[in-house]
């Protein structure tokens, strides 16, 4: 026994520079992380600004009981759900086809001229995007203007609960894939050519080495994005779907984030009812984690936290 | 020496001079957050600033809003307990004003205030909720009185939504409007802008607004309020289920259909529409009439499109199929000043000790019209305004930028404006009919009991209602009655509960 | 490379080359149209816009809207906080992130895992909004900007990719290192850091461009008109009305959120950005291409 702990604290010992690099990044996920998780609790409160989180009385399961008569954190339950797992299908892989094609193209300055145009977007917040969008979408925009001059009728687009989401995913490619599909492109261009030629000789088309070549070679590079698309699609959705929200699609559009903003911002607030609808979203979080450690998993055989 | 010293000591005392000196002789600072501020203007560099806060001996910091996040940020301030030193709030919501007050969150105004500061407490009692503002029997905010000394406004007050819509193209296309219009020729008006294109640009807007207002203003066509709880036959019920609201929404979608309504209407801010109007596409809107809003959009209008106000714009009254005007009662007060609980009580006082004065009969001409021998004199016992140096005569929110917070502090502005001689004399007479036509037909009542009403339940009610009619008027192919009564249904687990409380409480 | 495996391609346009190029020029064309059209907008009156909401040209050219917001607007302030959190920020959170991203991928001390589990939970559970507004009331760090430099910057999930990277170096350099009786500070300095040259430096643009961007906190957190930084006073601009309600003559209620000032501010800050990015283009690449390939 006395050997055992002596053992640790000579490891210890030989180890404290690597603990004297861990505390600044320690104290930062202590200090701005688990300190406010003592916000959890409040779930099962009923929030006193006078008496802080600690001293609040407990309802008990009040609040999560109140989630379920109310419709509309319900609907955002949902929405949160659904978009988060499509963005993953509709999303991802936009950046990566498009550095495909893009890796097709002959002649290196056109390409790079294109390249550089289709960063631009990234640069830009979502408020502007959206009034963009707003410019191009709305009945008296650019697209409906067309369509008049052409002899048809305006379409209210915005108004269309079907086409929300779509547009979603779509504006989201929009701004981000032209920034995401640099990292393919050079990922693409490290690629030793030699496997070419060998896929060549073997009497493989273009779209047989696309598939065979360029895209097992680059796996390692999609895995990593992969990981951060879930990242980014956990923590980042909220902007872009505040600013796109309207009344007219809000049963398919609000998300926890954007709920949880209106009923913590916009009304008599009740934090411990935000904290329990919150907690909601953490479930959803982990739930995309394990998604993201299955598909890591499978794609390059070891997990996300090996 | 002494002698003379003593008896000029005695002298400045009887004056009353030297009590003046030891009340303001401390300098104090504070931060203020009031009205609508934006982070642009600079409001402690102007003449009336200077004038004010020599004269109490402070110098304050604003904590600028915009007029849309104003609720948002006021509520994360409090609840977190960072808020500035005073907080003047519109969109003012009793429930949190209670929750707050009962946790501590605001400071109490100190005891006697009443008699100490009686400009003030008059104006608190004008405003005609001085008791409702108690909390257990303490004061805990200050309302701001819309109408006081000079607009002549007498028992209930009417909200001043009014609809705008150009005289210009109504002459030409040989419609007279009155003072008050129904629906069927409302619609009539806006669908002929449209098929005749008055704007000139292939795409004239109808009647353009914010989902609010326009929620507002059919509602108002249908004769009901669609928001809150009211006594229906000595029992509590929920607006929102009254057939009326449906009614309203019917003729709102049907409106919509016809095309006489902003295609765009549901993604406007209330700005976007009145930026329609005022540029000349949009052939009406409904929204804010005080005097200066009035006046605002009509300057603004000449603006944009070079045109004279006088001749384009002008205002009307709903009524209903029998012509009978439409009116709604609302409050005689526009904001509610709140004290931060970490105010220091010599902060206080002085802030209450200037907002007495700004109530004051000689505050308000200060503060709504400017300095004393620069803006305006004294002839003759009136009040003579004073024109710049080209002869124009300029409003005093574009002489003095700290205007924007001290306008807050006392009666609004509105009131003066009946009496102020640099408004434009024109509106002043329009807004006056207008409010004349109003009380002389029917007006929805408010219901005071529901206002000043607190409970859980009625904290944790808030449906966004209006967003549920745009909803219903922009979606097409579905079944209005079916998905209103829907969403009544889905939603009784949130309104059911207030009513209870409320006829608990109230039933009888 | 790729020049040779072109080479050894047929040397004629087929007719999928065809088809690429026409997409790929759709998407261009799809993506910059917006752009130039803001840009049109921001030169153009209000009064031109609202006839003429699409226009491939000024029809009414101006460059109020530039003047207005130079004059008046908050811009050089927010650009001279934004400028200063940025700076700062990466800073402290490079430091914080790379040193944790070493730490762990150092193969075994005592504590590990436990220490990584702890990170790893935060990613996806937090206390929430308000538990952490109010910790920063209770660190006294409402209006001040050092809670947006000190809470935006680290990141889990940037900590596990450096860590990866970390991982990569051949474990030889390391022992020769040891036996040269250098400590795991020195290594750290002198041997790992240098290796990861392009792949830090492709995280500090990450984490530098995350600051830039930052708007949230900074919208709940400051108070003050003179903290404000550039995305919060882009935002009142554009996002909010931030005109003044009873408003009585032309000028405040005209210049106020007017489309064109809008665009105008939009063009206002991202045009340095989107400047200065082609410059570290070379570098952003070369690092992720190395910390991916390695992974």
């Amino acid at each position: 026994m006395r050997t055992r702990l002596n053992r640790l604290g000579r490891n210890i010992w030989q180890a404290r520079y690597i603990y004297m690099l861990l505390i600044p990044g320690l104290l930062f996920f202590i200090i701005f992380h688990y300190v406010p998780m003592n916000g959890v609790v409040l779930a099962f409160k009923k929030f006193n600004a006078r008496l802080g989180i600690w001293g609040s009385p407990s309802v008990g399961w009040a609040n999560f009981e109140r989630i379920f008569r109310t419709p509309d954190a319900l609907t955002a339950i949902k929405n949160t759900f659904e978009i988060n797992l499509s963005r993953l299908v509709f999303q991802f892989p936009a950046a990566i086809i498009l550095a495909l094609l893009l890796n097709e193209m002959r002649g290196t300055r056109t390409k790079r001229i294109y390249q550089t145009i289709y960063t631009f977007p990234h640069f830009l917040s979502w408020v502007v995007v959206s009034s963009i969008l707003s410019n191009f979408l709305a009945s008296g925009g650019l697209i409906n203007s067309v369509i008049v001059s052409l002899g048809g009728t305006r379409v209210n687009f915005l108004a269309d609960t079907a086409l929300f989401r779509p547009l979603l995913y779509l504006t989201h490619n929009w701004k981000e894939m032209g920034w995401d599909s640099i990292i393919y492109m050079a990922a693409i261009a490290g690629i030793d050519p030699t496997l070419y030629e060998a896929a060549t000789v073997d009497g493989a088309g273009r779209m047989q080495q696309v598939f065979h070549v360029t895209l097992p070679s680059i796996l390692s590079t999609i895995v990593i994005l992969f990981i951060l698309q879930v990242g980014r699609i956990m923590n980042a959705g909220f902007e872009q779907i505040f600013y796109m929200q309207n009344p007219a699609v809000m049963k398919v559009s609000d998300v926890l984030d954007t709920y949880i903003y209106s009923i913590t911002f916009k009304a008599t607030p009740n934090y411990g009812f935000s904290a329990a609808v919150g907690l909601f979203k953490s479930a959803i979080n982990l739930v995309m984690l394990l998604v993201a450690n299955f598909a890591v998993k499978k794609a390059s055989g070891s997990g996300l936290f090996a | 020496m002494k002698r003379f010293l003593s008896l000029l000591l005695c002298l400045m005392l009887v004056a009353g001079i030297v009590p003046a000196f030891a009340e303001y002789d401390t300098h104090v600072s504070f931060t203020i957050n009031a009205g609508h501020t934006n982070s642009e203007m600079d409001y402690t560099h102007d003449s009336l600033y200077e004038m004010i806060s020599g004269k109490f001996n402070f110098d304050f910091e604003v904590y600028p809003v915009s007029k849309d996040k104003q609720k948002e940020k006021i509520i994360t301030w409090v609840n977190g307990g960072t808020m500035p030193d005073s907080v003047t709030m519109r969109d003012f919501d009793y429930q949190m004003y209670v929750t707050w007050a009962e946790q501590g969150l605001l400071a109490p105004l100190p005891e006697g205030w009443e008699e100490k500061y009686p400009d003030l407490y008059s104006m608190v009692q004008t405003s005609g909720i001085y008791e409702q503002m108690k909390v257990d029997g303490v004061t805990y905010g200050i309302p701001h009185a819309t109408f006081a000394r000079f607009s002549g406004m007498q028992g209930t007050v009417v909200s001043h939504l009014s609809v705008y819509y150009r005289k210009d193209w109504a002459q030409k296309l040989d419609i007279t409007i009155g003072d008050t219009i129904t629906l069927k020729d409302y619609e009539a008006y806006l669908k002929a802008c449209i098929d005749n294109d008055m704007a000139g640009n292939g795409n004239t807007i109808g009647f353009t607004d914010d989902p609010d207002n326009l929620c507002n203003l059919f509602m108002l066509f249908s004769g009901v309020d669609h928001d809150a709880f009211r006594k229906v036959d000595g029992k509590y019920v929920w607006n929102f289920a009254d057939p009326g609201v449906l009614k309203g929404i019917q003729l709102a979608r049907e409106a919509y259909e016809m095309g006489v309504i902003d295609p765009d209407f549901y993604l406007n801010e209330s700005a976007d529409a009145t930026n329609k109007f005022t540029s000349g596409v949009a052939a009406s809107m409904f929204i804010n009439c005080a005097i200066s809003s009035y006046m605002g959009y009509k300057s603004t209008f000449e603006e944009s499109t070079g045109l004279n106000g006088g001749e384009c714009i002008a205002i009307t009254t709903i009524a209903d199929e029998d012509g009978t005007p439409l009116g709604i009662q609302t409050n005689n007060w526009w904001a509610v000043t709140m004290f931060s609980p970490e105010i220091k009580p010599e902060v206080q006082e002085r802030l209450l000790a200037m907002m007495d004065w700004i109530c004051s009969e000689e505050g308000q001409l200060n503060v709504l019209v400017g300095i004393e021998g620069k803006d305006w004199e004294m002839a003759d016992g009136v009040v003579k305004v004073l024109p710049e140096a080209d002869g124009t005569y300029k409003a005093t929110i574009d002489k003095y930028n700290s205007y924007n917070v001290f306008r807050t502090q006392g009666i609004l502005a509105d009131d003066y404006s009946f009496i102020n001689p640099s408004n434009d004399q024109d509106v002043v007479a329009q807004v006056k009919q207008m409010y004349a036509t109003r009380k002389q037909g029917k007006i929805i009542l408010m219901d005071m009991d529901y206002e000043f009403f607190s409970s859980d339940n009625k904290a944790a009610y808030s449906l966004k209602l209006s967003d549920e009619v745009a909803r219903l008027i922009v979606t097409k192919d579905i079944d209005v009655e079916a998905e209103w009564q829907k969403f009544i249904n889905d939603n009784a687990g949130i309104w059911q509960p207030v009513v209870d409380d409320l006829n608990a409480a109230f039933a009888n | 490379m790729t020049e040779i495996r072109k080479k050894s391609r047929l040397n004629r346009a087929t007719g999928w080359d065809v088809l690429i190029v026409i997409i790929l020029t759709l998407i261009a064309i799809m993506i910059f149209l917006p752009f130039y059209n803001a840009v049109v907008i921001s030169l153009e009156t209000n009064r031109a816009y609202a006839l003429h909401p699409v226009s491939m040209y000024p029809v009414e050219f101006t460059l109020r809207n530039y003047a207005h917001l130079i004059e008046k607007g908050q811009i050089g302030v927010g650009y001279r906080n934004t400028i200063f959190i940025t700076f700062a920020g990466t800073v402290l959170s490079m430091f914080a992130m790379v040193a944790m991203a070493y730490a762990f991928s150092r193969k075994r001390f005592p504590g590990k895992k436990f220490f990584f589990l702890l990170m790893m939970f935060t990613m996806f559970f937090s206390g929430g909004m308000i538990p952490t507004y109010l910790q920063f009331k209770n660190l006294g760090l409402i209006n001040s900007v050092w809670a947006i430099i000190l809470y935006s910057g680290v990141s889990a999930y940037n900590i596990i990719i450096l860590k990866n990277g970390f991982e990569q170096t051949p474990p030889e350099l390391e022992e020769a290192a040891k036996i040269d009786g250098a400590n795991d500070l020195v290594i750290f300095l002198r041997v790992e850091l240098p290796l990861q040259g392009a792949l830090l430096a492709t995280f500090t643009l990450f984490t530098a461009v995350g600051y830039w961007n930052e708007w949230f906190w900074s919208t709940l957190l400051i108070n003050s008109g003179s903290k404000m930084t550039l995305q919060v006073v882009l935002k009142a601009i554009v996002a909010e009305s931030a005109a003044l309600e009873d408003v009585s003559t032309g000028e405040a209620g005209l210049d106020a959120f007017a489309q064109g000032i809008k665009m105008a501010a939009v063009m206002l800050t991202m045009v340095p950005i989107m400047c200065l990015y082609p410059f570290l283009q070379k570098y952003f690449v070369k690092g992720v291409l190395v910390g991916s390939v390695k992974m």
